[in-house]
């Protein structure tokens, strides 16, 4: 039982933290060496692509922009830029058409490198091809710039401040309503042993008295 | 704008949800610490009677007060992101 209970809150971890880690902003510093414009047939991984562009109809199959960079030692990564418009995740991107200009504007040759910095958010798994989603571009002045997660800062704390309200929340029902209501429970439930009880030495006194010996 | 549409009525439902918790919590911490200022006898000759009517005057004083008017953040702040958030996108 104690590994059953583990497990399945190692799971539920497992689940929050990869939600996490999909949805929240994370910061690359790269080189982009080029953009592109690519048609998609969006199939099984339609979970890892966002919503068409804002005010365009849903489909399959659409052209998404994906913008193509190379990391500081060589390694390579695309992002898609799509807009995630009204829905999941809250990042209310609109402007997937001026972010593919500055990408177009920030590309750089090996020689004279530009370092951007790009925040996404999501994965690359080039088994399911899904992508992560560039959410904004700036120019940084070199590939060891530091970059502080304010986004992540806030919203984590906010996190954090929830659970312990809820905590605190569930203490005061608990203390306030559900404990005097156990109370009471206990209270009428003595009552009515009480009044059992009575009826019943009543009922032996009765009886006792019609049949019983003397 | 369907999409748009379904982010603010689910957004309303879930920060109605959330307001509903938050003011039952508010309401009982406040009513506790009534109840216990009063059976600590710390309370004032100015609220004679019983401790029902000092718990029930101060609950009224606690729901004209400004405690109970920032619950509104509730639906300010979530909605004040968006609209923020949204306004960056359009001139960054």
């Amino acid at each position: 039982m104690r590994y059953v209970k583990w497990s399945l809150l190692g799971l539920v971890a497992l689940l929050l933290f990869g939600f996490l880690h999909y949805t929240l902003p994370q910061h690359d510093i790269v080189r982009i060496v080029g953009t592109e414009n690519r048609r998609m047939e969006i199939g099984e991984n339609s979970w890892f692509f966002a919503a068409p562009d804002v005010g365009t109809a849903a489909s399959t199959s659409r052209d998404i922009f994906f913008i193509n960079a190379v990391y500081p030692d060589g390694g390579t990564m695309e992002y898609r830029n799509e807009d995630t418009g009204w829905s999941w995740p809250p990042y209310f991107k609109m402007d997937s058409f001026s972010i593919a200009t500055e990408a177009k504007e920030l590309v750089s040759t090996k020689e004279k490198p530009v370092w951007v910095a790009v925040t996404h958010y999501g994965w690359r798994n080039q088994l399911f091809t899904i992508f992560p989603n560039a959410v904004a571009l700036r120019q940084v002045d070199g590939p060891d710039a530091t970059i502080i997660p304010w986004v992540n800062i806030v919203l984590l704390a906010l996190l954090l401040l929830t659970l312990f309200m809820i905590r605190r929340m569930w203490m005061q029902f608990r203390e306030r309503t559900i404990d005097p209501a156990v109370i009471d429970v206990q209270q009428s439930i003595d009552d009515l042993d009480d009044r059992a009880d009575r009826f019943g030495e009543k009922a032996r006194g009765f009886f006792g008295r019609m049949f019983g010996r003397r | 704008m369907i999409a748009l549409l379904r982010l603010l009525l689910v957004g309303f439902v879930v920060l109605t949800v959330v307001y509903w918790l938050a003011l039952v919590y508010a309401r009982s911490v406040r009513r506790e610490r009534l109840e216990k200022e009063y059976d600590a006898g710390s309370v004032d000759g100015d609220v004679k009677g019983h401790r029902d009517d000092y718990i029930a005057q101060g609950m009224a004083e606690y729901e004209h007060g400004l405690k109970r008017k920032l619950l509104w953040l509730v639906y300010i702040l979530p909605f004040g992101t968006m609209l923020v958030l949204v306004w960056l996108n359009f001139e960054g």
